[in-house]
């Protein structure tokens, strides 16, 4: 018996009822959006061959996933990511179905270092397979709001940027890919001391030295951007990733959702797999970023079988920790009653409890010889607002579990209470 | 403007220059030097709330939105390669990141396994290993210039502001790493959610900081 007996590991925990509650009020939400886009739903193996990450790509560092090794020594990796599962389960199992594939997951992924705090969470993501077009980027975008609004979350921004806008300019510059790295960094980083003195160094002047001091700082409304940008003289590569935003922001219009969309032309690949437009969604009263995508057009051919391709994940666990920064995690109380009752009359309250059971009530069945005064403090501390008894016939009795009042009525009188719009409960709560 | 602006700060020196930096762009700081034991400290009119917490916490507010912006050192943020802009050099806490020993330790240099007593785990080994060295790092909370002395290890890795120090104690720089200076950090979701405020403290402070090297 050791010292972590009554101990979870760093970074992972467990979910209370009520966050419970809100994490699958908000899966189901964004599960609907997906459905209701067409996507169809698939699930990978919880743990996979360590070979399958180990893309040309790099997707994942070595000491970011959790591995195992099988009876026969292969190294077995816990998974870190949906994506790259997907890549290789399309480009196997699916690879003769139709393309497009339109698909989605709600998933748990564990990594071994990640951003504070979290070591397993979970992930709601999309991916569209076979498709090259800013369609297949700006659908992304719009359902990527629209799962966001119906999670419950409001005041959030999607950001959105293209990689080619950045690379394209580098690549004037003849310069080793170490040398890349480490300006793609300082762009990352917004930090235009860094930058200045990297390109003093390299004898970078002219027109090109502002266009790179202002990559980090051309970020906000999108046709504003564009237009600053634009002022620039741009090279082919650069003004055909304007164009690719305009196009996606377009469409995002076209959803009316492109209110909530922005534009970083500093945002560079975080991950090397990306190829095009790349996004990350932001919101109030969260300091974290909860959910990204973007093209990933080379990452199918790492399994055998090019396809064009794009998608992103919503970090569910963190819509949760913003909804409740928010105080907007949705409870089902209104929904939640204790029916009590002696061992005499069990028969009659179960045969009344399926009743309520079956309309969509959430029924606990409490068979005491308790009196209403004690059951009344334990609804109260559980959060249970009504305590239900029977009386003659098929009458019930609902009592507030908190002021006492009580009314009579039955089956039919409770199930409707909770149905009308205007009282949810019988006893008018709201 | 329903909301504070967050900025945390490393208590002490630095925080006290900075809050000339805020002053010169219209934020009173006043109650901030006079409250010294407080730790949190608002001006209303400006709508911005001053935390102060220990120089190695700063990044760790900000990457996690606990405030929207920060002043950290450059050496902080090597070591820890924070998640969040780097916008701004704001000119103050300079000093520069060394390589110190004692005179003979230009020989140890040539050892195959150096032991370097440091505050700056992560900086040292990435700078040995960037010269193709291993060594195996003392992790110290202050004082390592005392290390070599007394044979705690052969190098140390650490700040030097002029150098007094450690020729006090008998050490030679043998090199230098990077010069550092205070840095303004803003959270990566607060520059786009808060952006026109930050937009314009950062402006501010630019020109500020303009005008200040033309001096």
């Amino acid at each position: 018996m050791g010292e972590y007996k009554l101990r979870v590991p760093e970074g992972l925990g467990d979910i209370l009822t009520d966050e419970c509650a809100a994490k699958r009020a908000a899966e189901s939400a964004i599960r609907d959006v997906f459905l209701g886009y067409g996507l169809k739903e698939v699930s990978t193996p919880t743990f996979e061959y360590l070979d399958v990450f180990s893309t040309g790509q790099n997707v994942l560092e070595q000491e970011e996933m959790f591995k195992l090794t099988d009876s026969k020594g292969r190294i077995l990796v816990i998974r870190p990511d949906v994506t790259i599962p997907i890549a290789r389960m399309t480009a196997t199992n699916m690879k003769d179905q139709p393309k497009p594939l339109k698909l989605f997951y709600i998933s748990d992924v564990f990594r071994e270092i990640s951003s504070p705090g979290q070591r397993e969470f979970t992930q709601a993501g999309a991916e569209i397979i076979g498709d090259a077009g800013a369609e297949a980027d700006g659908e992304c975008i719009s359902m990527a709001v629209q799962a966001l609004k119906t999670a419950g979350i409001e005041d959030f921004i999607i950001d959105i940027g293209q990689v080619e806008f950045f690379e394209s300019i580098i690549d004037q510059i003849n310069i080793p890919g170490a040398d890349k790295n480490r300006i793609r960094h300082f762009i990352k980083h917004k930090n235009l001391v860094a930058i200045e003195e990297f390109l003093d160094r390299k004898s970078v002047n002219g027109g090109l030295k502002d266009l790179l001091l202002s990559v980090p700082v051309l970020y906000g409304e999108v046709g504003k951007v564009l237009k600053q940008a634009r002022e620039f003289p741009l090279n082919d590569g650069a003004l055909r990733a304007l164009e690719d935003i305009d196009r996606v922001y377009r469409i995002t219009g076209e959803y009316g959702y492109d209110k909530y969309v922005s534009v970083d032309l500093g945002m560079v690949k975080e991950l090397p797999y990306y190829t095009g437009i790349i996004f990350k969604g932001f919101t109030r009263d969260l300091g974290f970023i909860i959910c990204s995508g973007g093209r990933y057009d080379h990452l199918q051919q790492e399994f055998g079988e090019g396809a064009p391709a794009t998608g992103f994940a919503i970090n569910v666990s963190r819509v949760v920790q913003a909804l409740y920064n928010q105080n907007r995690q949705q409870t089902d109380e209104n929904k939640r009653y204790i029916l009590k009752c002696t061992a005499a009359d069990r028969k009659k309250a179960i045969n009344t409890a399926q009743k309520l059971r079956a309309a969509g009530l959430y029924i606990e069945l409490c068979v005491t010889s308790s009196g209403i005064e004690e059951m009344k403090n334990y609804a109260v501390k559980k959060g249970v607002k009504c305590i239900i008894t029977l009386d003659e016939g098929s009458r019930l009795k609902v009592t507030d579990a908190r002021t006492g009042k009580q009314i009579t009525t039955s089956v039919p009188g409770i199930v409707a209470g909770i149905s009308s719009e205007n009282s949810k409960c019988v006893l008018g709560w709201h | 403007m329903d909301r504070y602006l967050k900025i945390a700060l490393a208590k002490g020196r630095i925080a006290l220059q900075a809050f000339g930096l805020f002053e010169s762009i219209g934020i009173d700081c006043s109650s901030m030097r006079e409250e010294t034991r407080k730790l949190i400290v608002r001006d209303p009119a400006s709508m911005v709330e001053f935390i102060l917490v220990k120089p190695k916490d700063v990044a760790k507010y900000v990457e996690q939105g606990a405030v929207d912006m920060g002043v950290v050192g450059k050496d902080t943020l090597l070591e820890q390669q924070p998640d969040l802009y780097e916008v701004l050099d704001l000119g103050i806490g300079k000093c520069r990141m060394v390589v110190a020993g004692t005179g003979e330790s230009r020989e140890h240099l040539d050892m195959a396994v150096k032991v370097v007593a440091t505050k700056y785990p992560v900086t040292a080994q990435k700078y040995f290993s960037g010269i193709r060295q291993s060594i195996r790092v003392v992790e110290l909370d202050g004082s390592v210039e005392l290390a070599p002395i007394v044979g705690l290890s052969h190098l140390i890795v650490d700040l030097v502001e002029t150098g007094r120090t450690l020729k006090e104690n008998g050490l030679v720089i043998l090199d230098e790493i990077c010069p550092v200076s205070a840095r303004l950090v803003v959270n990566r979701v607060s520059l786009k959610m808060e952006n026109e405020r930050i937009t314009r403290v950062i402006k501010a402070l630019r020109q500020t900081l303009g005008r200040a090297v033309q001096l």
